[in-house]
């Protein structure tokens, strides 16, 4: 036996022999005769309008299979086949240096791919990847190979294409080996969405391996263990069969209820994007929604979208769970979420700028449209409106002014709405979480958005790397403004609950119920870890557990004594 | 006819906008170019328009020249006022 490592892209186990994905050689003579050149050309054509053709037919298995956003990358792959600058730049090699149809096309794919690449965007440089497809696709064709292998067992390439992951059948396909590629990349998000585990950027030693070579694909700690002995394979199968067995008991919990072993309800709600979100939110057996992101329907958008509209889509969401609560964060743009209609101008530091209930109240109109469609949508279900980025009680108050100003409009014109619907405010500014006992007078509710507190409150971007190590939210300032939060929502009476990442960290649930938060929302993935583990909690023993966190002095203590902690649980 | 357009469409001249503008300019006869700066493209072709990274805010200057310019000036002026259907 031996193994080798790479990055860890898509967990879970796979065990089978490895098969090479078949690809295109350079093996194929550069230059022909002068009067084969016509011959050349036609050749290229030939496999041109068979590319298309491919290219259609993989579309539709694609869009029904996967869907059709996915699907569009194969559109586009058509129209560069059939592009004149393509087709002029292997004519004339053909033309005039008498290149065979197969090295005019390796040519000037690469060509264009080193265009694309040298573009200063992002986007622009992953086209290159789909021009470079194209040209593998046309070489392929012009060699007489066929998309029609029949792939099985763990798939080994030097890096996974469109081109070659829609021919997969994943039913008979368990895992990929990469030499390219890292966790975002077209084979990974691809492994992820079907379940498959996968291993990428292992680098060159895929050479060593031979089709029919028996692999264990560890997709959680991204190794591949080659030819290994069968106790090794046993061992495996056996760590395979628990995670079966976890997922089967997971997917059964999601639909229990959330009570802790001494009857404490902790609502497990979902954080949703979109409407159409809502079918998995009920799906994964959540107790309602803890944040609907309101932006989706204004980014993208050059006007400011009507009160029908949004009334349609917030009564869309609460429609689909009537009885259960449903938190709608009013709009948080600004910052890195620009609205075209808004314009602005642009920030030294958007993070701390004209953002969220900042910018609202300076587009007083565009934020009454949506408290009408609010109010109106309000009448069905159990509507909560929550403001986000709220750092004073004077923002507060007079978020809550133009609220109630909105609802005498509508008691005016006779509209029908709900003016008594509850009011929250996200817990995302560091002074908030200070003042948690002065706002919480004036609220319904809290929910503490992690992401930005842990950026603020850290002063560290959480997107640079380079100052990675700040933005924890295991850090211990962070857990006191937590508990501070958590202790002031209580003496008021009020409920305080959690939308951010942390909510969904399974470490964090015994720490946050001890702190005496009652609701989290989190992805629907979540859902049923957070859940199982919920239903395994003592809330006196919580209580105690978060009392001694609270004590310690670095990350890594908390870290530490969580990890202790959540060994006495069954994950 | 040359006139100059700007693209106003917030994702710029990306794989969806130039594939549009690339099958509009091959419905007409005439020979169209575009130009942003110092570089030329084949309004035809979606890999030479992608290839000028044409972005958001930018101005381009479009080059129309055979029997049918005067529709296709149009009709690609509207394509961009139109910020590619995008709303």
């Amino acid at each position: 036996m031996w193994k080798f490592e790479g990055i860890a892209a898509s967990s879970g186990i796979a065990i089978g022999p490895v098969m090479h994905i078949q690809e295109a050689t350079n093996d194929f003579s550069r230059k022909v005769a002068p009067e084969e050149a016509p011959r050349e050309k036609e050749r290229f054509v030939k496999a041109q309008n068979l590319a298309v053709v491919q290219l259609d037919v993989l579309q539709k298995h694609m869009a029904t299979t996967v869907g059709e956003q996915e699907a569009e990358v194969f559109a586009a792959h058509k129209l560069m086949v059939e592009d004149p600058s393509l087709v002029e730049a292997v004519f004339a090699d053909i033309e005039t240096n008498y290149a065979s149809a197969e090295a005019a096309v390796e040519v000037a794919t690469e060509e264009i791919a080193n265009m694309f690449a040298a573009i200063d965007d992002e986007y622009m440089r992953e086209r290159a990847a789909d021009v470079k497809d194209i040209g593998k696709r046309l070489l392929r064709i012009l060699q007489g190979q066929t998309d029609e292998v029949k792939y099985e067992g763990i798939l080994v390439a030097t890096d996974l294409l469109p081109s070659d992951t829609a021919s997969i059948d994943f039913a008979s396909v368990s895992g990929f080996i990469t030499a390219l590629g890292g966790k975002t990349s077209h084979s990974s998000i691809l492994a992820r969405a079907a379940g498959l585990s996968a291993v990428v950027g292992v680098g060159n030693v895929i050479e060593k391996l031979v089709d029919g070579d028996m692999v264990i694909v560890d997709g959680h700690n991204g190794q591949v263990l080659v030819n290994p002995e069968e106790s090794i394979i046993e061992q495996y199968r056996q760590q395979m069969e628990k995670e079966r067995a976890r997922a089967v008991k997971l997917a059964q919990v999601g639909h229990l209820p959330s009570i802790t072993v001494d009857g404490h309800h902790i609502e497990i709600a979902s954080n949703i994007g979109t409407p159409a979100d809502m079918e998995k939110v009920v799906a994964a057996g959540a107790d309602g929604v803890g944040l609907f992101r309101t932006e989706f329907l204004f980014l993208d958008k050059t006007t400011v979208p009507t009160e029908e509209e949004q009334v349609e889509s917030y009564r869309a969401v609460l429609n689909a769970m009537p009885d259960k609560k449903i938190v709608i964060r009013t709009l948080d743009a600004g910052g890195d979420k620009q609205l075209p209609f808004i314009g602005g101008l642009p920030e030294a530091n958007p993070a701390l700028g004209l953002r969220a209930i900042r910018l609202c109240m300076v587009y007083k109109d565009v934020f009454k449209t949506q408290l009408r469609a609010l109010l109106r949508a309000g009448v069905d279900g159990k509507l909560h409106i929550m403001f986000p980025m709220i750092a004073t009680l004077d923002e507060l108050l007079a978020a809550k002014a133009l609220l109630k100003e909105v609802a005498d409009e509508l008691a005016q014109e006779g509209i029908a709405h709900r003016a008594d619907v509850p009011v929250g405010i996200m817990i995302e500014v560091p002074s908030a979480a200070v003042i948690a006992d002065v706002l919480a007078t004036e609220v319904d509710f809290f929910s503490i958005g992690t992401n930005d507190l842990v950026q603020y409150t850290m002063a560290a971007d959480r997107m640079n790397e380079h100052v990675a190590w700040l933005s924890d939210y295991f850090q211990p300032p962070v857990i006191r403004l937590i508990a501070n939060v958590a202790k002031a929502a209580k003496e008021h009476g009020k409920w305080v609950g959690m939308c951010g990442e942390m909510a969904g960290d399974s470490l964090a649930t015994p720490l946050l119920v001890g702190l005496g938060l009652t609701e989290l929302s989190m992805n629907g993935r979540s859902v049923p870890v957070v859940k199982h583990l919920v239903r395994q909690l003592d809330i006196k023993q919580a209580q105690e557990w978060a009392n001694q966190v609270l004590t310690l002095r670095t990350t890594a203590e908390i870290k530490k004594k969580l990890e202790e902690i959540a060994t006495t649980f069954e994950i | 006819m040359e006139i100059t357009l700007t693209i106003e469409n917030k994702a710029g001249l990306h794989a969806r906008p130039a594939a549009l503008f690339a099958q509009k300019a091959s419905s007409f006869k005439s020979t169209i170019m575009i130009g942003k700066g110092e570089k030329n493209a084949n309004a035809k072709s979606i890999i030479s328009i992608m290839g000028l990274g044409i972005k958001h805010g930018e101005s381009i200057v479009l080059k129309v020249d055979g029997p049918d310019t005067d529709e296709a000036v149009k009709t690609l002026q509207q394509l961009v006022a139109d910020k590619f259907g995008e709303e």
